[in-house]
Formats: C-alpha cells, sequence, structure tokens
C-alpha cells in the first residue's frame, strides 16, 4: 500500500513537471520595453530643439533654477542660478539614461548640478560637510508629458522639472537671464514696501519673497479666520520664479510667479486671470499677530553693522563682542531670539566662532505678551548651558534692560522686526523674521 | 518477481513520459541590454583608450556610477571631465611608467588591477577623516578627489600620487602577501582612532604617517608608498629626525649631544627592509631602482626650480637651518669647523647646537650661531649673529667681512673663529645638493664651495 502510494507519487510528479508553461508575456519583453521607454525619453529630451527650463529642489528646503539642452551624443549643457558663474556661463558636461531599477537620467560627470550635492563645504558655498544641499544628480523619471517632465532623484529624492523650453526662452538664458531674474528679485524685495496680493475676493494676501531662502509665503486668514502662512520653495527661470508646489487661495492656484519687466513686478496667472502683486506702506498683519505663524525668530547678525538697533544696544553689543574675543577668542556672529509661543518662551542663542568652529551659548527666557502686544521678559539663569555660563557675566548689561523693561515688537524696513524699550526709548534692536 | 515487473512497469512509463516530455527551447533569444555601459565617445574615451585601455587593458571608468563604490550610502560627486586627462598622465607617468621601465610591460600588464573609478569628491567618514581612494581585490582602484587635482600645487599632486602609488601597493600585497614578520615590528601600536594622532607622533612608534598605524595592511603600503613618491632622502630624514624628547624639546646631555630615538629608527629602518626584500623576492623589482624612476618622473612632471629661486631674501623661505645632529652627510671639513666652533663655546660652558645662514638682502647673508646654555632651561638659546658681504657673479656668491652684530655674537666671536673663516673669503655655490644626497631635492639646500667640491654644509629650508 505504502509503496503504490510512492510509485502514485511518483507518476504525478512526472506528468506535473511535465507541463510546459507555453504563457507569453502579453506586453513583450521586459528589457525590451524598458529599452523603448529610455529611447523615447532620449529622443523627447535631445528633440527639444530650445532646451528645457529646470527646477531642482533639495530635500532640505531651497530651490535652484537650472537650464538643461540635452544632445544627442550624451552631452548636455547647462546653466544654473546657484552663483553668478552658473548664471552667466554656460558649462558642458555629459549625461546618459540607464535602466536603474527604473528609468534614471544621471548627470554623470561634473556640472553645475553637482555643486549643491558636492560633499566638501568649500566646493558647495555652504552646504554641508558630507551632505552638500541635500540635492541629487540621479533621477529617476516620474511622469512626461509633451512639455513637462517630472522627476525624483534617487539619494535625496529632491524633486526635479524640467519645462520645455520656447526659442525666446533659450536666447534669454544665453542672455544671462538667471543674472538678471535674480538681480530684479533683489532689488524688488529691497524696496520699502510690503506686498500683497488681491486674488479676487477684496482681501489682502501679505506676500514675502526671500531670495536668500529661496522660499515664498503667503500670509492670510483661512475659512475659521485663523491666520496661516503657507510656505513653499521657488527656484529661478529665465523670467519667472518656478514655485515647489502649488499654491491656492479661494479656489486660485498657481506655481508661477511670473515677472513684469515694464512694471517691474510680479504677478500670477491662474484660471486665465492675471493677479499683480500690489505695494503697501502698511503690512496686511501687525507683525505680533504673525509670531509663531510666519515666523518665530529674530536673528540679529552681529558679524555685520547691526540695521534697526540703537546706539545705546550697539554699544552694548560692542562691548560684549570685545569681551568674548579678549577673554575667550571668541567671535559672536549671531544673536538668535528664538520664541514658543505656546509655552511662552524664548530662547536666546548666541553663536560664537573660535577658529572657525561654532559654538552656541543658550540663554533661556520667559515672557509674556498681553492684549496691548507689550512683551516682558525674564532670564532664567539657571537654563544657561555650559557656553553661556561663560559668557552671561560678558552679556550682563544686554539682560539688565531685557529683565528691567517691557518692549513693543513691531516691523523696521519692511523685511525687520524691532523690539523697543518702552521704559528707556534709546533702546531698540532689530533682526531677520526667520521661521524654524 | 511479478511485484518486481509492476515496478519496472511503472519505471518504464515514467521514463517514457519523460522522454516524449522534451522540447527544444529558443535558445537564440538576444538578450536586451547586454554589453554594459554605451554612450557616444569623445575625444577623453579616445585617449583613455589610447593610453590605458589598448595598452595595459586597464579600464578608465570616470562616469558616475554609483554601484562601483564600495559605499554606495555617502555623497560622493562625479569627477569633473577637465581633470580626468591631467590626472590620468600624471598617474602614467609617476607609477605606470617606472614600474614598466624598471620590470617590463609583462609584469606590469599581468599585476595592474583591471580598473580605476574615479571620483570628484573625498568620502567622508563619520568619524572625521576621509577616504581618498580604496583598492579591491587586486582587481580595482577608486580614486578620489580628483576634482581639486591641480598640477601647479606641489601637495595636492603629492597627496594623488602617493595615494594612486598606496593602492597599487594594496594591489601587489592582495596578489602576493608580505611576510608576517612586518606586522610584527610594532604589533602593539595598530589603532582604529588613528587619526588622533599626527605623523611625528606615529613616527616616533616607527610608523612613516598616522595613517600607518590604522592597520598592518595600511602601514605596509604606506611605507611603500612613501618610499617611492617621498624618495629615500626623506625617508632617512625622517630616521635622522627621530629623537627622544623632553617635553617640546629634544632631550640632550650636558655638552648637547641628543638622545637617539633608537627604538623608532630601528622599527622604521626594518621596516623599509622588509618592503626592499618583499619586492625583491616577490616580484622581482629593485626598489632603489622603481624609487630612482619614480622620483625622475615627479621631477619631470613637477620641475623643481633652483634654489635661489625658493629661498631669497624677500621671499617666505629665506634661510638654511644646518644641525650636523639632525642631518647626515655633511662634509668633514665643514664638520671639523663646526666642531671645533663647539668646541670653543664648551670651553665658555656653553655649546653649539645648530647654525643658520640667512638671506637678508640682496648683498647681505647673516649667519646665526645657536648656541645653548646646559644648565638653562631647553627653551631658552641664545643666537649670534654675523653679518657677511655676500656679492654673487654668474651664480657664485663670495662671503666677506663678517661683522658681529649683536652683543652674543661679539662675546663668543673668539669662541667661534674657526667657523667664522670657514665661510670667510670663501666662494659658495647656494643651490640644491641632489648630487651629494640623491632625491634630496626640495629638501636640503646647501652652501658648496666652488674651489673645493669636497667641502660644502646643508640643510633644511626655514622662514627666519
Amino acid at each position: 500500500m505504502k509503496n503504490l502510494l510512492l510509485y502514485f507519487l511518483l507518476l504525478t510528479t512526472v506528468f506535473v513537471s511535465c507541463r510546459k508553461d507555453d504563457t507569453k508575456p502579453i506586453m513583450g519583453n521586459v528589457d525590451e520595453r524598458l529599452n523603448e521607454t529610455l529611447t523615447a525619453y532620449q529622443t523627447q529630451l535631445a528633440g527639444a530643439a530650445y532646451g528645457w527650463k529646470a527646477v531642482v529642489f533639495p530635500s532640505k528646503g531651497y530651490g535652484f533654477g537650472h537650464f538643461f539642452k540635452f544632445d544627442d551624443k550624451n552631452r548636455v549643457t547647462m546653466y544654473s542660478d546657484f552663483n553668478l558663474e552658473g548664471q552667466t556661463k554656460s558649462l558642458e558636461s555629459s549625461y546618459r539614461l540607464k535602466a536603474l531599477q527604473q528609468p534614471t537620467l544621471l548627470f554623470d560627470t561634473y556640472s553645475y548640478l553637482h555643486i549643491l550635492q558636492d560633499p566638501t563645504p568649500s566646493l558647495s558655498e555652504g552646504g554641508e560637510l558630507g551632505q552638500g544641499w541635500y540635492a541629487d544628480f540621479e533621477f529617476k523619471f516620474v511622469s512626461a508629458s509633451a512639455d513637462t517632465i517630472k522627476l525624483t532623484g534617487l539619494y535625496n529624492q529632491s524633486p526635479l522639472v524640467l519645462v520645455r523650453a520656447s526659442k525666446a526662452d533659450y536666447e534669454s538664458y544665453n542672455a544671462k537671464g538667471l543674472e538678471v531674474m535674480d538681480e530684479a528679485t533683489q532689488e524688488y524685495i529691497s524696496e520699502p514696501t510690503f506686498k500683497y496680493l488681491d486674488l479676487g475676493d477684496g482681501k489682502q494676501i501679505q506676500c514675502n519673497i526671500d531670495p536668500n531662502t529661496k522660499s515664498f509665503v503667503m500670509i492670510y486668514k483661512d475659512n475659521s479666520n485663523a491666520i496661516v502662512a503657507p510656505i513653499t520653495q521657488f527656484g529661478y527661470m529665465n523670467s519667472s520664479l518656478f514655485l515647489k508646489d502649488y499654491v491656492s487661495y479661494n479656489g486660485v492656484a498657481f506655481n508661477e510667479l511670473f515677472w513684469d519687466n515694464v512694471k517691474e513686478s510680479f504677478y500670477v496667472k491662474a484660471g486665465g486671470k492675471r493677479y499683480d502683486f500690489q505695494n503697501s506702506a502698511t503690512a496686511s498683519f501687525n507683525l505680533n499677530s504673525l509670531l509663531g505663524v510666519s515666523f518665530n525668530t529674530v536673528d540679529i547678525v552681529t558679524s555685520e553693522p547691526l540695521e534697526g538697533a540703537s546706539l545705546d544696544f550697539t554699544q552694548k553689543v560692542d562691548s560684549f563682542k570685545a569681551l568674548c574675543e579678549a577673554t575667550y577668542g571668541l567671535t559672536l556672529t549671531n544673536m538668535t531670539f528664538k520664541f514658543k509661543p505656546v509655552n511662552n518662551t524664548m530662547i536666546l542663542d548666541c553663536i560664537v566662532l573660535q577658529e572657525g568652529r561654532a559654538f552656541i551659548a543658550t540663554f533661556p527666557f520667559s515672557y509674556t505678551k498681553d492684549a496691548n502686544n507689550v512683551y516682558k521678559f525674564k532670564q532664567d539663569p539657571a537654563g544657561n548651558n555650559g557656553n553661556a555660563g561663560l559668557l552671561v557675566s560678558f552679556i550682563k548689561p544686554i539682560f539688565d534692560v531685557l529683565n528691567a523693561d517691557r518692549f513693543t515688537l513691531d516691523y523696521f524696513n519692511v523685511r525687520l522686526g524691532q523690539f523697543k524699550s518702552i521704559e528707556r526709548p534709546g533702546f531698540y534692536f532689530s533682526g531677520n523674521l526667520i521661521k524654524n | 518477481m511479478k511485484k518486481n515487473f509492476g515496478k519496472i512497469m511503472v519505471l518504464g512509463v515514467a521514463l517514457a513520459v519523460l522522454a516524449s516530455c522534451s522540447k527544444k527551447d529558443d535558445l537564440s533569444t538576444p538578450l536586451v541590454g547586454l554589453g554594459g555601459d554605451t554612450w557616444a565617445k569623445g575625444p577623453l574615451d579616445e585617449w583613455l583608450s589610447t593610453n590605458y585601455t589598448t595598452p595595459y587593458n586597464i579600464e578608465v571608468k570616470y562616469k558616475w556610477d554609483r554601484s562601483e563604490l564600495g559605499e554606495i550610502e555617502k555623497d560622493v560627486v562625479p569627477v569633473k571631465e577637465d581633470k580626468v586627462i591631467p590626472v590620468m598622465d600624471a598617474i602614467k607617468k609617476v607609477w605606470i611608467e617606472p614600474y614598466v621601465a624598471v620590470k617590463g610591460e609583462a609584469f606590469f600588464k599581468k599585476y595592474a588591477q583591471k580598473q580605476f573609478f574615479l571620483v570628484g569628491s573625498p568620502s567622508y567618514n563619520s568619524n572625521g577623516t576621509m577616504t581618498l581612494g580604496t583598492a579591491e581585490g587586486g582587481r580595482k582602484i577608486v580614486l578620489m578627489v580628483l576634482n581639486q587635482f591641480d598640477i601647479k600645487d606641489k601637495p595636492e599632486v603629492r597627496r594623488m600620487l602617493h595615494t594612486i602609488h598606496h593602492e597599487f601597493g594594496h594591489i601587489l600585497n592582495q596578489n602576493i602577501a608580505v611576510t608576517s614578520d612586518y606586522q610584527r615590528i610594532t604589533p602593539g601600536d595598530y589603532t582604529a582612532t588613528w587619526f588622533n594622532f599626527n605623523d611625528a607622533d606615529a613616527q616616533a612608534l616607527g610608523f612613516i604617517t598616522s595613517y600607518s598605524r590604522s592597520n598592518k595592511d595600511d602601514d605596509f603600503v604606506e611605507m611603500l608608498a612613501s618610499m617611492l613618491v617621498d624618495g629615500q632622502a626623506r625617508m632617512n630624514d625622517v630616521v635622522n629626525n627621530q629623537f627622544i624628547m623632553a617635553g617640546a624639546f629634544i632631550k640632550r646631555d650636558g655638552r648637547g649631544i641628543y638622545e637617539r630615538n633608537n627604538d623608532s629608527r630601528s622599527k622604521l629602518t626594518r621596516k623599509q627592509a622588509i618592503v626592499v626584500s618583499y619586492l625583491k623576492d616577490a616580484y622581482g623589482i629593485e626598489l632603489s631602482q622603481l624609487q630612482v624612476k619614480t622620483q625622475e618622473a615627479i621631477e619631470k612632471l613637477y620641475p623643481t626650480p633652483d634654489l635661489t629661486n625658493v629661498i631669497a631674501f624677500d621671499k617666505e623661505l629665506n634661510s638654511i637651518n644646518v644641525n650636523p645632529q639632525k642631518v647626515a652627510g655633511l662634509s668633514p671639513k665643514f664638520l671639523t669647523a663646526f666642531n671645533a666652533g663647539n668646541t670653543g663655546l664648551l670651553n665658555m660652558g656653553y655649546y653649539l647646537d645648530n647654525i643658520s645662514l640667512t638671506l637678508i638682502a640682496p648683498n647681505k647673508i647673516v649667519l646665526s650661531i645657536n648656541l645653548m646654555d646646559p644648565k638653562a632651561a631647553l627653551g631658552q638659546g641664545f643666537l649670534g649673529n654675523f653679518v657677511f658681504d655676500a656679492a654673487t657673479v654668474n651664480g657664485v656668491t663670495t662671503l666677506s667681512n663678517p661683522v658681529a652684530m649683536n652683543g652674543n655674537a661679539t662675546f663668543i666671536q673668539a669662541a667661534v673663529t674657526p667657523l667664522l673663516t670657514y665661510f670667510n673669503n670663501q666662494k659658495f655655490n647656494i643651490r640644491w645638493v641632489d648630487d651629494i644626497v640623491p632625491q634630496s631635492k626640495n629638501l636640503y639646500g646647501g652652501f658648496v664651495k666652488t674651489t673645493d667640491a669636497t667641502s660644502y654644509l646643508f640643510g633644511t629650508l626655514q622662514s627666519f
């Protein structure tokens, strides 16, 4: 009986193993399909006679505009908005399409694009050691229409958008278009007026364009009447700022701020309509209502001449700097006031350099803000870190005022936030408004 | 039997079925994408093919391929195209050609790794160090930091050439391993935190560089690479400067005789000897010949200017320091004068430590006599300065009319007269002395008497 069972098993096995699988892949050979896809992408990239406008958005913020012109011999010519050289001097390097798990575009010799990813800080001009700007130079294809190709970096997952350029675009890039756009934007934001958009409902949407962080913020009241400040990044194109994400308000959505060369101002296009940026001498929103919304940090750059600071404050900072230098060889570069409105605390970080290495002295404060937007600070010496303990006696004259007086907060020169003592009108200081 | 018959039947049926089942597969389907990467070849590809692939069967891969890296998770970037030829040309001249000249093409084709992968940046490590290159399994070398290669930047070029010789040392060692007596010379001083120590620390322990302390293999190839790229004069100089330290200063007796670090001297020398015998026994290569060829190639690639263009009164380097306890090979005639000066100072209760010859003006050279008081702390020396008129005609400098410049000089003038006499009214060539100490160009500058080629002194360059 047992043997019979074995014979049966043997026979079954033989017959089963004999069955031939005659199924053919109905979609054809996978490798062939992959090659066809690569060829199609190659044809599309190299087929754009006037190249591609492009923006890459590194995973840790910023956006960097580029221009690529691909040929059919694995060569690419490019511009980049990263620095003046990239804006004005075209550079040729090589590229390749390759199947790496998925169709991939490789920029395979060094170019402007690789500066963003250079692990040596002196070469990436401010990127992190061993990381650069968290950008990419190997991209997989995500989607492609005739005029727009979207890709994602393989290493840092940074998105790259390619938009087919026109003849006029091509000529504009060759005529230093990126430099022109960069300078126009810098000039635009240096005007002493607040910028806002009216997207059809008559309400002012305060708009902040920051070329230093390549970010764009719209400040408005949402449906629940709360002030919101969504932020996105941009990179330069030859006549616009291209946004990382679509921003929308009241059904009006756009992802590009166009430059009007005649009006010397920006506008957006949505639903066939044009909305122009407007200027105003006053802000759409009181700065106090934006604390914790569009900014939570007031950063004083002490390595440069102070802007919007009183003589008294400037002298106290100079004395603080001199004592740091004389006693420990420290160079004070920043005094950064970081607010945490939820628990009414503020931390003052003093950033000091010793032989090029940064150390942070952390001084915690608690604060109150009353209905009239009057601030009262109290330093908590017990919370000072070790570095702060070494410097606390040097900064005491400033703390004496901070602890004793009441302060108001308002805009200074549009871009800065200024704290002013009520008791001592001759004591005030200003810093950059940062959200982090 | 009947039972067996049944079994045979079943087996027969099974076999018949199996046999009838055989079908032919179509094996002629072409494989898509076979044959590796393809791209439109340019002049750069041609150059590499002509200079590397065709003669030596070495592939030089300069286009980005993350899979070639040992650590694919690191952020590194591709090489700049305009760096490829300068780098590979230098490597060919300083690495391939010396080996081929000494041992022939057959050796090189047999043992050279078959692939270079070029990378633009270093690979930064979490411990604060960076990787400059790797060698794998005797087959492949990854060369990094090429984007900073600048043929005009000699230290950078040396570093790169050191890297290639280091990595090729690994390839040789991966083919035929060095004898284990090498690793027994300094068994206790290998450390994973080698980067916390500088080269001088490592040398005092018997390692040629700090990285040598990383492990026995890197120790071996660092020694090989240093011997080839730095040259024998520098290797000897390292050994000759091994002394026992007392704090920041060299320990010495009451007559100023330095206490030698015989332990590190012996370790460094034994390691060099094993490298020499390894190349000889394993590959039949005379290291000294290879060293000469490599040094010649470096010199050809990066010609050293005349000494008078390196040191001058208005340059940062303006002086030569001569210390007979630190350099070997000074001429007996100079040493006689030096020792006579020392004897004079010993009689005064001091000793002569070293002298410096400093160019202070187009026609003035200062002889600084560094004397020490054996009873005082080691950091406190005295300088007796004598200024000579220095007239230079057609590269011949005549020194004359020494004048004491300071009180110390007046104080010791009588005692050091033999030394002053050695220089006074004598004609010198101020030049490199690589004819006297081979491969010492860039290391030692010297004063050689034009009337007597057996009378000379030399030492390291300094700014004084």
